[in-house]
């Protein structure tokens, strides 16, 4: 496991007890509950790509299974990921960025006192929540 | 801590031995030492067979220290007299694993170890936490390297008296045998790597590991130091021309080359050497290298070149910037020098990279303006920077700009920062930092 995940570990499985770290490419997987409305499942599996500069260098976007989209059939702002060796899912653009384009993860040495894989992942959730946007 | 202060405390008594407990801080396979204590005569029991024995009542009082501060220890002594191969004796190996034994069960769940230190060298073992033996080695760091005496080779060693006679002069036959010593890495050999090693070549630098995997082309040609007009013709690597440049100073220069900087060996010779100097065009690197010279306690030296191009036929700025991080200090990050966003797209893969193109997020990579009187300014200081720190011939500094407009030398302050994401997490982790991982063949 990347040395700065494993700083987290312990506290990212408290927050979401059914992660998993996954290799090939290095990921944490997660479940995320969503709103049946808008979306066409109400939970999901979400997988992050740990990038090998992490915590210096934060995730850039999401993956969720391919199947996963708006009920109403509206375009998803997703890709599909087998270039990424994600066969079956789809990269989802979210960027942690200001209104100016520049990166708003601020990583420390201390992973609790700076942006971390759990704020990452709330994003997410957070994200999801605002359709997508 | 000084090093040279500990070992002149130690053989103060020779021909007796000299006796010390190292204060240090463990963290996982590593001790570092914060302070020591070397016994005085009447500390100890006199020598009992040549042996140097301390006082239990003395070795008590020292313990409780130690473990109040939360430290562990390193039992040192010396062997005077004793000028290759030092080993522990036939009563140290005897009696060793007993002592580790009593320290361990005073200094419960904390690692133990000792050293014996000769006139050349030195033998080390050492007990971890749950005491298991393994070997114990020793490695210097601080801010300037203070190689122990014993490591500095007599005049008849050096064989190049003469060919370096002015360097002698300048920097003292110790500084002249060290660089001798030294396995510098390179990485980046193009404009400003390519008269690094040239300059280290002719300095008496003796091992070189180079990293890089571009080939020459004929824009290169105006700044690549030692490259002829064929070389691109014949699509040769600018490491060929790096070792061709070093094998015209020395023919006895030992040269490996790894390729590029994202491979296991790369990644690997990295953490052999005693210097790093980047000469590279990206902060995904210096990342990496950063990450590498905090995890292996390694100097590493960062060269880097640039000018803003301008539309009216001369440039805005043109300047350069040498940084030298040496562990246990600020690094580039800490200096605020490193973009993370630069270097997460420097790092990120060719189809995540696509990926981001694609969405209108990845930055426009131009090609930037060069020019060889920079390199060759940007290389020049980071030499004297080199020389300070191997030779003592003056103080390091460390972090600094050259403007090249003004003709000025701008100052950085740097301090270190205990929130760094990059040399606080990596101190000292050695193999734990996991390198490998940056590796992509």
């Amino acid at each position: 496991m990347h040395p700065r995940l494993e700083e987290e570990w312990d506290d990212i499985v408290g927050e979401y007890p059914d992660a998993r770290h996954e290799m090939s490419p290095e990921r944490v997987v997660v479940t995320l509950e969503v709103a049946l409305d808008p979306y066409n499942q109400a939970l999901t599996p979400a997988a992050v790509l740990v990038p090998p500069g992490y915590r210096s260098t934060g995730p850039d976007g999401f993956l969720v299974p391919s199947g996963f989209g708006f009920s109403n059939g509206d375009a998803f702002p997703a890709s599909d990921a087998t270039g990424l060796g994600m066969a079956g899912w789809q990269a989802v653009s979210f960027h942690m960025i200001d209104a100016n384009g520049a990166s708003t993860w601020r990583p420390t040495a201390d992973p609790r006192r700076g942006d971390n894989m759990i704020g990452y992942l709330q994003s997410i959730e957070s994200f999801i929540a605002r359709r997508c946007n | 801590m000084d090093f040279l202060g500990l070992e002149r405390a130690l053989f103060a008594p020779a021909p007796a031995e000299g006796a010390a407990f190292l204060r240090v801080e463990a963290d996982g396979s590593v001790l570092r030492m914060r302070s020591y204590h070397v016994f005085q005569p009447h500390e100890l029991d006199g020598e009992a067979y040549g042996h140097v024995t301390i006082r239990e009542d003395v070795q008590i009082r020292e313990l409780a220290a130690i473990k109040r501060a939360g430290c562990a220890t390193v039992e040192v002594h010396t062997h005077p007299g004793t000028q290759h191969a030092v080993s522990f004796s036939h009563y140290d190996d005897e009696q060793l694993p007993m002592f580790a034994r009593y320290v361990q069960n005073k200094l419960r769940g904390r690692p133990f170890g000792a050293l014996v230190l000769g006139e050349s060298g030195y033998a080390g073992r050492g007990w971890t936490a749950d005491r298991n033996e393994e070997p114990l080695e020793l490695a210097l760091v601080g801010e300037r390297l203070t190689l122990p005496e014993w490591s500095v080779p007599a005049a008849s060693d050096l064989g190049h008296a003469e060919l370096f006679d002015r360097q002698i002069r300048a920097l003292g036959l110790d500084g002249q045998s060290r660089i001798g010593r030294l396995n510098v890495a390179v990485v980046g050999v193009g404009g400003t790597g390519s008269q690094i090693v040239q300059q280290l070549a002719h300095l008496g630098v003796q091992r070189f590991t180079l990293i890089e995997d571009d080939r020459v082309e004929r824009s290169n040609l105006p700044r690549l130091a030692g490259a002829r007009w064929s070389d691109p013709m014949l699509r040769r690597s600018k490491v060929a021309v790096a070792r061709r440049t070093v094998r015209g100073i020395s023919r006895s220069a030992k040269i490996r080359s790894t390729g590029t900087l994202r491979c296991t060996e790369s990644l690997k010779a990295l953490q052999e050497v005693d210097l790093i100097v980047g000469c590279v065009d990206n902060d995904g690197a210096r990342l990496i290298l950063g990450e590498a010279a905090a995890a292996y306690l390694i100097p590493y030296l960062d060269l880097g070149v640039g000018i803003e191009e301008q539309t009216h036929g001369f440039a805005a700025q043109i300047g350069g910037r040498i940084a030298f991080y040496v562990p246990g200090g600020p690094c580039l990050a800490c200096a605020d020098e490193l973009d993370f966003d630069e270097a997460r797209e420097d790092l990120e893969s060719e189809a995540a990279h696509a990926l981001r193109l694609e969405r209108g997020y990845a930055r426009d990579r131009r090609i930037e303006p060069a020019l060889m009187p920079l390199n060759t300014v940007i290389a020049g200081s980071g030499m004297m920077e080199f020389l300070a720190y191997f030779t003592g011939v003056r103080a390091v500094r460390p972090f600094y700009r050259f403007d090249a407009v003004r003709s000025a030398i701008v100052g950085i302050n740097a301090e270190i920062q205990a929130d760094c994401p990059v040399c606080q997490p990596a101190y000292a982790r050695g193999p734990r930092q996991q390198l490998e991982r940056y590796a992509l063949s």
